[in-house]
């Protein structure tokens, strides 16, 4: 017959099983699926130019861009002739090129991806006062 | 929406985490048997054994080691270890279920669009991802995430259970531990007095005999070759018996004793009398010659303070303050000297033996006669005429002994 007389307790730390850098490739491994799952292919110069546009222009346009760019009632349309984006083998100009215009354009992006979400007047002031080259090209003018 | 991507992320792998703790629980079962062990043996040392033979004494040297008898009780024991992965159930489901869905989004990606998303352009100028590219990159996380935590919960619910070991286990109940393997040693014997140790005599199989000239003197120890030698409590008693001896024989004529001065006299009758403890040496004639002799000189009931003093004539003077006193303290008064004592009754340390406090000095007066009335109480203030005999250790304390002769309260 067996007695428990005396019955001591001895607790040990628990061990994790999964140790920290093993953690931290399953963490990293994860990132980078997700990520290159995130963008899909180069958009074409013209559907870039009439995205800069349209956020250029959204009603109502900042008046620093329309003093700015010397734009009329009708901005978008005027933009667009300047620019001649409308044809589907645009290609932008050098310069200031592609990848000038897509750098000037970030600061529009502030605010959100999506084509209708007005960008912010600060935003438009930054990229007007940061990109002459690009604004010398929307304004038609010489480099 | 990569932040959302990323937040979900974070949650499937933390889940993917499994702890497996570990508890350890001992359980004592019935009593099998009791038994007895030897433990380890340690030196104890030096030691003597003392037999008087007077007029020498013998004194055996011994090595000894002091032995350890154990009474062991022997248990069984259960030692029960349960391990336990509390989050391994969680991760094994969680783990699943995003497998599946991963699997599922992978195996079904042809069924999604191909077309990117038109309607955004990000900053680098891509469109937005298609929505089979949307599912392949879900589809690849989840199996990442959810293969580990199907691994991790299933190791988990592997190492859970419970084990069983048994095992003995000792308990020690009692010990008891006494001298053994006594051993005679040789070497030189020395005498160790308050000035150093005495000229060493070798022993010859242990043994060797001092006369009692070696132990006239003060004892502090023994020592062999250096080596400290210790007595027990009864041999120590006989050494103590054997000194008394040597220094009151032999005691001389009874014309030598009758020229004895009184205090000479009193120091050898407490001599004889612990002398007379040791069968064979004389002690006792000697103590009852003694005695006649102080009777014949100093009647100790019958006279009074003033006589006392008459018959003594005290050189030290011990009371409060007194220069005599300091000297005492210091052991600068000899055996044997006369002395008058004014102090405060502390205690009765014994029969005959009251504790009196002599400013910062306790000494122990020894009286023949009666105490005067009412008898010793605490705070009497007493005056005392007496011989002072040596020291005297009555439990804790170690005092000078003042053999009185007269004892009467302070006026």
């Amino acid at each position: 017959m067996h007695t428990a007389s005396n019955v001591a307790h001895l607790r040990r730390p628990p061990a994790a099983i999964i140790s920290a850098p093993m953690r931290a490739w399953l963490v990293g491994m994860s990132i980078a699926a997700i990520a290159a799952g995130c963008s899909g292919p180069p958009a074409p110069d013209a559907e870039v130019c009439k995205d800069l546009v349209h956020r250029l222009c959204a009603p109502a346009p900042c008046f620093v861009a329309i003093n700015a760019l010397n734009l009329g009632t009708n901005c978008e349309a005027d933009l667009l002739a300047r620019t001649r984006c409308d044809d589907p083998d645009f290609t932008f100009p050098d310069p200031p090129g592609r990848d000038r215009v897509l750098e000037c354009r970030r600061p529009l992006l502030r605010e959100g991806l999506e084509l209708d979400r007005h960008p912010s007047c600060v935003d438009v002031q930054d990229m007007l006062d940061f990109c002459p080259d690009v604004v010398a090209w929307l304004t038609e003018s010489p480099p | 929406m990569r932040a959302r991507a990323l937040a979900a992320a974070g949650v499937l792998i933390g889940s993917s985490c499994a702890a497996v703790v570990s508890e350890t629980r001992r359980e004592r079962g019935p009593l099998l048997r009791t038994f007895e062990r030897q433990g380890p043996k340690e030196p104890a040392g030096l030691r003597a054994e003392v037999h008087a033979r007077w007029p020498s004494l013998e004194v055996r040297v011994l090595s000894s080691s002091t032995c350890r008898a154990e009474v062991v009780r022997e248990y069984a024991e259960e030692v029960v270890t349960e391990r336990s992965a509390k989050a391994a159930g969680p991760s094994l489901a969680l783990g699943v279920t995003t497998m599946a869905v991963g699997t599922a989004l992978l195996v079904f990606r042809g069924s999604f669009s191909a077309e990117p998303d038109t309607t955004t352009i990000d900053g680098s100028g891509h469109y937005g991802a298609s929505q089979r590219q949307i599912a392949t990159g879900w589809g690849i996380g989840l199996v990442l995430v959810g293969a580990p935590s199907i691994a991790l919960g299933g190791i988990g619910l592997g190492q859970s259970g419970e084990s069983v070991s048994k095992r003995l286990v000792d308990q020690v109940s009692d010990a008891t531990e006494s001298r053994c393997d006594d051993k005679p040693v040789n070497g030189k014997l020395a005498v160790l007095g308050p000035s150093g140790a005495q000229e060493g005599r070798a022993t010859e199989n242990g043994v060797v005999s001092l006369p009692p000239e070696a132990l006239r003197g003060t004892v502090v120890g023994l020592a062999l070759d250096g080596q400290p030698v210790g007595l027990d409590a009864d041999d120590e008693e006989e050494l103590e018996a054997f000194r008394a001896c040597a220094r009151v024989l032999p005691l001389g004529d009874d014309a030598a004793v009758a020229q004895m001065p009184v205090p000479e006299l009193i120091v050898k009758l407490e001599a004889a009398g612990r002398c007379a403890g040791l069968p064979g040496a004389g002690g006792a004639e000697a103590a009852a010659r003694l005695t006649d002799a102080l009777a014949a000189r100093a009647a100790p009931v019958s006279q009074t303070f003033e006589d006392a003093v008459a018959a003594l004539s005290p050189s030290v003077a011990l009371a409060p303050g007194s220069a005599d006193l300091v000297k005492l303290s210091h052991g600068g008064v000899p055996e044997g000297t006369a002395a008058r004592l004014s102090g405060t009754v502390v205690r009765s340390a014994g029969p005959n033996l009251v504790l009196v406090e002599v400013g910062a000095q306790d000494v122990l007066v020894e009286t023949n006669g009666a105490w005067p009335e009412p008898g010793p109480r605490r705070g009497q203030k007493v005056e005392a005429v007496g011989v002072l005999v040596g020291r005297k250790v009555v439990g804790e304390l170690d005092a000078p002994l003042l053999r009185a002769m007269f004892v009467r309260a302070a006026p």
